[in-house]
C-alpha cells in the first residue's frame, strides 16, 4: 500500500460517543427549568392543552366502554328476537360517533398548540442563547472550545427540540391514557386488574433486567 | 444502489434472511390469538365450557411463547445482520479509499468521506435493520389479518380494505408533502448553525466592531425563519393522528352496526365480531407504521447513496501491469506536458511544461499563488495524471512504475506536514519501516532536527501528540524533512517546506543536503530568494507555464519577474541575510556576517 | 489495514450487542402482553361465564380491549422517561450556558458627535459631524466636559495576566501621540497578541492604567472604546454574505461609493471587480471561494471604511506570495496613515519607519526606540536584525 500519501484519513472512534456521562446533579431542578422554558411563555395554551388531552383520553376510553354495551345492550339481548329493534343501537351509534369526533377534534387541536408551544419555546431557548453567548467576554471563547460551544447549539438544542415537541406531550397522554384506562379497569372488574397490574410488573420487572443485568 | 449495498452482506446474508422468517412467525402468532379468543367466546363462555376456555386458553399461551421466542430470535438475527453489514460497508469503503488517488479524494474530501464512514452507515444500518424487521412484519401481519377477517366474515372484511386503500393514500400524500418541507427545514437549521460557527470564530471581530446587536437582529429573523418552516412542517405531520383516528372509529362503528344486524340474522357470532374488531385496530395499526418505515428509508436513501459514490469509485491511478521495479536514477524530465485537475476545467493549471533536469542537480522554483509549482511536483510522484505529453524519472514514463516503488524513490515534503500520535522514532520510521535508530538519528542531523530533539526529556522517543500539537511548526518541518530523507530517495522535492524554518537554520539544511545526499535530485520550491538563490538552476513559474529557467545571476539578468521578487524581498529584507551588491536603505551600518555562502562563494 | 480491521470488529461488536437487546425489548414486551391478554382472556371468561361480579361478555370484551391498550403505554411511559432524563443533560448545558456571566461593563464615558466653536470649545452635536469627542460626566461635580477624540495611547506600568497567577505582561509603559507607529518585535510568546488584547479591553489588566486621550479606559464604555479602534488580525474572519456587507461591517450607515473607496485604500477594488458579481459576488464564511490574501485585502478595506483614530494590526502574512504581499503591504501603509498604530510587526519596511519600536521578550519590554537607535545598542533587536527571523 503506498504510504507516500502524507493525507492520512483517520478512522474516527466510532459514533460521537458521549463517553462517561457525567452525574448530572439535581436533575430535577433541570427538569423544572426545563418545563418552565417549554411552557413558561405558553400558560393558556397549556392549559388548553391538557384539556384536550383529558377530553380526548376520555373519549377514547368512552369509545372502549362501548364494545361492551354493544355486545351487552344491544347485541346479546337481540339475539333470537324476531323481529329486533335496532333503533336504540343507531341512536348509540349516533352518541358515539359524536363523542368519538370530540376526541378526535381535541387530539387534533391539542397536537397543534403543541406545535406552536414547543416551537416557540425552542425558537426563544435559541435565541436566548445566543443573545447570552454574544454578551459573553472573550475570555469564554478562548478558554472553550468552540467545538464544545457549537455542539450545544447543534446537538444539545435539537435534542430538547425532539423532546419538547414530541416525548413530553406523549409522555402527558400516556400517564393519563394509563390513569383512566386503570379506572375504568377497575370499575369493571377489580380481580381481573390484578391480574393485568401482576402482569404489568412482570414485564417491567424484565424490562430491568435485560437492560441493567446485560448492559 | 440497493443492489451495490446489499452485495456487502456477504457473511450476513443469512441472518438477514432469517430475520423476516422469525418476524412473520411471530406475525402468525399474533393473528392466531385473536381467533382463539373468538372461538374462546363462542365455544366456551356462551356455552359455559370450562375446560374448553382452558383448553384453547392454553392454546393461545403457547401461542404467545411461540411469538415470544420467534420475536427474540428475530431481534438476534435482526441485530447481527444489520451491525455485520455495517462492519463489511465501511470495511469495503475503506478497502477502496485506500487505493484512491488524490484526486478521487479531492472528488468527496476527507470530512465527506468521514461522514461516509461514519454517520451514514449507521443512517443505513438502522434503515436496513427496520426494513428487515418491520417492513416484513407490517405487510404481513396486514395480509394475515386481512385473510383471517375475509375468513371470518367478507362482508366485514370488504369494509376494511376499502378503509385501508383510503387510509394509505390519504397518508402517503400528507407524508410526502411533509417530507418535502422538512427537508427544507433541516437546509436552513444547517445555515442557522454555521452563522452561529462564525459568529463563535470570529468573536474579536465581533466585538471589535461591536456588531453584537446587529448579529443579534440576524439570528432573530433567521430564527423566526426556522420557526415558521418547522411550525408549516410538524402541522402537515399532525393531520396524521386525525385521519387514522377517524378511520379506525368509523370502521368500529360500521361494522358495530353491520355486525350487529348480522349477529342477530345468525351469520355472525358474537366471538366473531370480537376478533374482527381487534383485527380492524391490527390492519389499521401496521398500515401506520408501514408509513413510518417509509419515511425512515427515504431518510436513509440519501446515506445510502453517498456509500455508494465511494464503492463505485475506481482509482484514478493504479499500478500497471507490467510495473517497473526500480528507478535507475534521479533525472527527470517533463515532455510538453499540460494537467488540470478537473477534466472540465478550461483553463490547464500547467501548459506546455518542458524540462530536462539532471540527477544530482539542485532545482529551486519560485512563482506566485497558483502559478503552479506544487502542481508540477505533484505530478513527478504520480499523484496525479497528466492530461497531455508525459513525465519521466529516471528516463521511465512514472506510468510505468510500481506505485510503491515510485513514490519511495521520489520523496515529498509538504508545507503542511502530518505527524501521527507515537514517538519521534515511530514518525521517522513512517520514511522507512527498517530504518535502525543510527539511521533516524543521522537524518534529523541532516535536517536540523537534531538541536531540539536532543533538549527534549524523552529525546527521540518523546511521545508526538496526534497531529503534532506538542511540537512548533518549524520542528515539524524538520522532522518530516528527516522522514524523507530516511527514505533515501532519488529524488527529494521541498515544497516549501522551510516556511516555519528560520533562515539561518534553512541555510543549515541546504548545506547538509549539498554536502551529504549530493547524488540525490534536489528540487526546492520556495517563497524566498534565498533559499533557491545558491541551487544549479532555477524555475520561474508563472500562471501554470515556465517562465524562464537559469541560475540565479542570469535570471536577474534576462527574467523580469524574478528579478521583481528579488529585489522585493531584498529591498525589504524581511530580515534576510543582505546580498553584497544590494542597496542598503539608509542606515550605514551594513549588519556584518551572516551566512558563509556553502558554496564557498559569496555574492 | 489491520488496525481498521481491528478497530472496525470492535464496533461491530458493540453495536451488535447494543442493538440486540434493544431489539429483543420490543418482543419481550409485546409476547408479555400477549400472556396478559391470554390470562385476561382466561380468567376473565370463566368470570364472564359464572357471572361472577357482575361480569358480562360485554365487560369482557371491553376489558380485552382495555388491556391491549393498557400495555402500550406503560412501555412507552419508559422509554419516553428515559428520552427525557437523556436530554436533560443536553438541558443542563444549554441552561449554563445561558447562566454564563457576561460582559461587564462598568464604563460611563460615551463617544458622541461633537462640534468646535471658534474658541475652541467643544459641545454635543446632533448629526455627524466627522469630528468625535469624548463624553465625560463627572458624578462627583455633577458636570461633563468633553474631550477631542485624537488617537493618544498611553500605558502606564502596566501588568496583565490571563489569571491572576499568571502573570505575562510586566511593566508596560508605551506612550503613542496621534499619527505615531509603534512596533512591537520579540519571539513567539513574548507578549505581542496580548497588547492587543488590551487596548480594546476583550480583557481587563492587573495593575497599572491604559489611557486613552488622558481617560482611563476602565471609565470608557466598552462599545464606545472599540468602536473608536479598529483591528485587522491575522486570522481573517468574514461573515457570509456579499462582499459589499463585509465591507460594510466596518460601518453599518456606508454608502456604496464610501465601500468602493476603501476598496481602493486595500488595493482590493480590482480583484473585486474581477469577480463575476462584483461587489454583490457572495462569499461564505471562514473557507472561501477567495484566497488568504484576498480575504486579508477585504479585512483592510474593513477597517478602513470605519475610520478608527486607532489601529491595531497583526502583520502576519507568511503564507502568501509576494505579489498579494505587496498589494497587502501598500493597503496596510495607506491605512496606517495618520492613525495611531499599535503593529504587531514582521516586515521590515514596517519596522524601520516606525517611530518607535518596542523589543518584547517574556511580557517586558526590554528595547525600544527608532530602528537606527536599536541597531547602534548592538542588542537583541541587533540579533534579530541580522541574524534570524523576527517571529518564529
Amino acid at each position: 500500500m503506498a504510504e507516500q500519501k502524507p493525507r492520512e484519513i483517520k478512522m474516527g472512534r466510532g459514533a460521537r460517543g458521549m463517553g462517561p456521562r457525567p452525574k448530572l446533579e439535581n436533575p430535577g431542578r433541570i427538569f423544572k427549568r426545563l418545563c418552565a422554558a417549554s411552557f413558561g411563555h405558553y400558560k393558556l395554551h397549556m392549559v388548553f392543552v391538557c384539556l384536550g388531552i383529558f377530553l380526548s383520553v376520555l373519549c377514547t376510553v368512552r369509545g372502549t366502554l362501548f364494545m361492551k354495551e354493544l355486545v351487552d345492550v344491544y347485541i346479546l339481548p337481540m339475539i333470537g328476537q324476531k323481529d329486533p329493534d335496532f333503533i336504540p343501537l343507531r341512536n348509540a351509534i349516533i352518541r358515539m360517533v359524536i363523542i368519538l369526533a370530540v376526541g378526535i377534534l381535541s387530539t387534533f387541536t391539542y397536537n397543534k398548540l403543541m406545535i406552536y408551544v414547543s416551537q416557540g419555546s425552542l425558537k426563544s431557548i435559541r435565541t436566548t442563547l445566543f443573545e447570552r453567548m454574544e454578551n459573553l467576554p472573550v475570555k469564554y471563547f478562548d478558554t472553550h472550545s468552540h467545538g464544545d460551544i457549537m455542539s450545544v447549539y447543534t446537538n444539545d438544542v435539537d435534542t430538547l427540540r425532539q423532546v419538547i415537541s414530541q416525548t413530553m406531550p406523549q409522555l402527558l397522554n400516556s400517564v393519563i391514557t394509563v390513569v383512566s384506562i386503570l379506572i375504568s379497569m377497575i370499575a369493571l372488574s377489580l380481580p381481573l386488574t390484578f391480574v393485568t397490574l401482576f402482569m404489568v410488573a412482570v414485564m417491567l420487572f424484565a424490562s430491568k433486567a435485560v437492560v441493567s443485568g446485560r448492559f | 444502489m440497493f443492489g451495490k449495498l446489499l452485495a456487502q452482506l456477504k457473511e450476513y446474508k443469512t441472518f438477514a434472511l432469517i430475520t423476516p422468517v422469525c418476524m412473520i412467525l411471530e406475525v402468525i402468532a399474533e393473528t392466531i390469538t385473536p381467533r382463539l379468543m373468538g372461538l374462546l367466546v363462542d365455544n366456551g363462555v356462551e356455552k359455559g365450557d370450562i375446560s374448553y376456555i382452558i383448553r384453547v386458553g392454553l392454546m393461545m399461551f403457547f401461542c404467545a411463547l411461540f411469538g415470544l421466542f420467534a420475536g427474540l430470535a428475530g431481534g438476534f438475527t435482526a441485530a447481527k445482520a444489520s451491525t455485520g453489514f455495517a462492519k463489511n460497508l465501511r470495511k469495503a469503503m475503506y478497502g477502496n479509499i485506500q487505493t484512491f488517488s488524490f484526486s478521487n479524494i479531492d472528488k468527496f474530501s476527507t470530512a465527506g468521506l468521514i461522514t461516509r464512514l461514519t454517520t451514514d452507515v449507521t443512517n443505513v444500518q438502522n434503515a436496513f435493520q427496520m426494513v428487515i424487521r418491520m417492513s416484513f412484519r407490517a405487510p404481513f401481519s396486514l395480509i394475515f389479518a386481512m385473510t383471517a377477517a375475509f375468513l371470518v366474515s367478507a362482508r366485514i372484511a370488504r369494509v376494511y380494505l376499502i378503509a385501508v386503500l383510503i387510509l394509505a393514500a390519504i397518508i402517503v400524500t400528507i407524508m410526502l408533502s411533509a417530507m418535502k418541507s422538512f427537508r427544507q427545514v433541516f437546509k436552513k437549521y444547517d445555515e442557522l448553525n454555521a452563522t452561529v460557527q462564525e459568529n463563535v470564530n470570529a468573536i474579536r471581530v465581533v466585538k471589535a466592531y461591536v456588531r453584537e446587536d446587529y448579529e443579534k437582529s440576524r439570528m432573530y429573523k433567521a430564527c423566526e425563519n426556522i420557526y415558521n418552516l418547522f411550525v408549516n412542517a410538524e402541522s402537515k405531520v399532525v393531520l396524521n393522528g386525525p385521519v387514522m383516528m377517524t378511520a379506525i372509529y368509523t370502521c368500529i362503528m360500521i361494522i358495530s352496526w353491520l355486525g350487529a344486524h348480522m349477529i342477530v340474522n345468525s351469520e355472525l357470532t358474537t366471538g366473531e365480531l370480537m376478533t374482527l374488531l381487534t383485527y380492524c385496530m391490527n390492519i389499521l395499526m401496521n398500515l401506520m407504521m408501514l408509513s413510518m418505515i417509509f419515511v425512515m428509508v427515504s431518510i436513509s436513501m440519501a446515506s445510502g447513496e453517498r456509500i455508494v459514490e465511494v464503492l463505485d469509485e475506481t482509482a484514478d491511478i493504479v499500478d500497471p501491469e507490467d510495473p517497473v521495479m526500480e528507478v535507475r536514477d534521479g533525472s527527470i524530465e517533463f515532455n510538453d506536458v499540460d494537467f488540470s485537475y478537473y477534466k472540465e476545467s478550461e483553463a490547464p493549471v500547467l501548459k506546455d511544461i518542458t524540462l530536462k533536469i539532471k540527477s544530482g542537480e539542485t532545482i529551486g522554483i519560485i512563482g506566485g499563488t497558483g502559478s503552479g509549482k506544487t502542481t508540477l511536483v505533484n505530478l513527478i510522484c504520480r499523484l496525479y495524471d497528466v492530461m497531455q505529453g508525459k513525465v519521466m524519472v529516471g528516463g521511465v514514463n512514472v506510468k510505468e512504475y510500481d506505485l510503491e516503488t515510485l513514490r519511495n524513490e521520489v520523496a515529498v515534503v509538504l508545507q503542511k506536514n502530518v505527524l501521527f500520535s507515537g514517538s519521534i522514532y515511530d514518525n521517522l520510521r513512517w520514511g522507512n519501516v527498517n530504518a535502525t535508530d543510527e539511521e533516524c538519528r543521522k537524518a534529523c542531523r541532516l535536517a536540523c532536527a537534531d538541536e531540539f530533539i536532543e533538549k527534549m526529556p524523552d529525546k527521540y522517543d518523546t511521545y508526538i501528540e496526534q497531529g503534532g500539537t506538542n511540537v512548533s511548526g518549524g520542528q515539524k518541518q524538520r522532522l518530516c524533512i528527516a522522514r524523507a530523507l530516511l527514505k533515501k530517495p532519488k529524488v527529494l522535492i521541498l515544497d516549501d517546506s522551510t516556511s516555519a524554518v528560520d533562515t539561518a537554520t534553512d541555510a543549515k539544511i541546504r548545506r547538509a543536503f549539498y554536502e551529504e545526499i549530493p547524488d540525490t535530485t534536489k528540487i526546492i520550491i520556495a517563497q524566498r530568494v534565498s533559499s533557491v538563490k545558491d541551487a544549479d538552476r532555477i524555475i520561474v513559474m508563472d500562471d501554470g507555464r515556465i517562465n524562464g529557467i537559469g541560475t540565479h545571476e542570469e535570471l536577474l539578468n534576462n527574467n523580469d519577474i524574478y528579478r521583481d521578487v528579488y529585489e522585493s524581498q531584498t529591498s525589504e529584507r524581511d530580515f534576510d541575510k543582505p546580498d553584497g551588491d544590494d542597496k542598503d536603505k539608509g542606515n550605514g551600518t551594513v549588519p556584518v556576517d551572516a551566512d558563509k555562502d556553502y558554496k564557498g562563494g559569496e555574492d | 489495514m489491520e488496525d481498521f480491521d481491528e478497530l472496525n470488529e470492535n464496533l461491530y461488536v458493540s453495536a451488535n450487542n447494543a442493538n440486540k437487546y434493544v431489539n429483543i425489548m420490543g418482543p419481550i414486551n409485546a409476547q408479555l402482553g400477549n400472556v396478559s391478554y391470554v390470562l385476561v382472556a382466561i380468567v376473565g371468561a370463566i368470570f364472564a361465564i359464572g357471572n361472577f361480579w357482575g361480569f358480562t361478555l360485554g365487560s369482557l370484551a371491553s376489558f380485552l380491549t382495555f388491556n391491549r391498550n393498557l400495555n402500550m403505554p406503560i412501555n412507552q411511559i419508559s422509554q419516553q422517561f428515559n428520552t427525557v432524563v437523556m436530554a436533560l443533560a443536553g438541558a443542563d448545558r444549554v441552561f449554563k450556558l445561558m447562566d454564563e456571566e457576561p460582559e461587564t461593563d462598568e464604563g460611563y464615558v460615551m463617544l458622541v458627535n461633537a462640534k468646535k466653536d471658534d474658541e475652541g470649545n467643544i459641545t454635543e452635536s446632533e448629526e455627524r459631524t466627522g469630528l468625535w469627542a469624548w463624553k465625560h460626566y463627572h458624578k462627583a461635580e455633577g458636570t461633563t466636559t468633553y474631550v477631542e477624540l485624537k488617537g493618544d495611547v498611553v500605558f502606564n506600568d502596566v501588568d496583565f495576566g490571563y489569571t491572576d497567577e499568571k502573570i505575562v505582561l510586566h511593566n508596560i509603559d508605551i506612550y503613542a501621540t496621534p499619527g505615531m507607529k509603534i512596533a512591537f518585535v520579540g519571539s513567539t510568546g513574548a507578549g505581542k497578541t496580548t497588547i492587543t488584547n488590551l487596548i480594546n479591553r476583550f480583557y481587563d489588566i492587573q495593575d497599572g492604567k491604559i489611557r486613552y486621550d488622558g481617560i482611563n479606559i476602565n471609565k470608557i464604555k466598552k462599545a464606545d472604546l472599540r468602536r473608536s479602534l479598529g483591528i485587522v488580525l491575522q486570522d481573517t474572519h468574514l461573515f457570509t454574505g456579499t462582499i459589499k456587507e463585509n465591507i460594510r461591517y466596518g460601518r453599518l450607515d456606508a454608502t456604496d461609493e464610501e465601500v468602493v473607496a476603501a476598496a481602493k485604500l486595500a488595493n482590493a477594488h480590482s480583484f473585486i471587480r474581477h469577480l463575476p458579481l462584483g461587489y454583490d459576488t457572495v462569499i461564505t464564511g471562514d473557507g472561501g471561494s477567495l484566497s488568504q490574501g484576498q480575504r486579508q485585502l477585504l479585512a483592510i478595506a474593513r477597517a478602513a471604511i470605519a475610520d478608527p483614530p486607532v489601529l491595531i494590526l497583526d502583520e502576519a502574512t507568511s503564507s502568501i506570495d509576494t505579489r498579494t504581499e505587496k498589494l497587502i503591504q501598500q493597503g496596510m501603509d495607506k491605512l496606517m496613515k495618520g492613525r495611531t498604530t499599535f503593529v504587531i510587526a514582521h516586515r521590515l519596511s514596517t519596522i524601520k519607519n516606525s517611530d518607535c519600536i518596542m523589543v518584547l521578550e517574556q511580557g517586558r519590554i526590554i528595547e525600544r526606540g527608532t530602528h537606527e537607535q536599536l541597531l547602534e545598542q548592538k542588542g537583541r533587536y541587533y540579533h534579530l536584525y541580522t541574524g534570524n527571523q523576527i517571529a518564529s
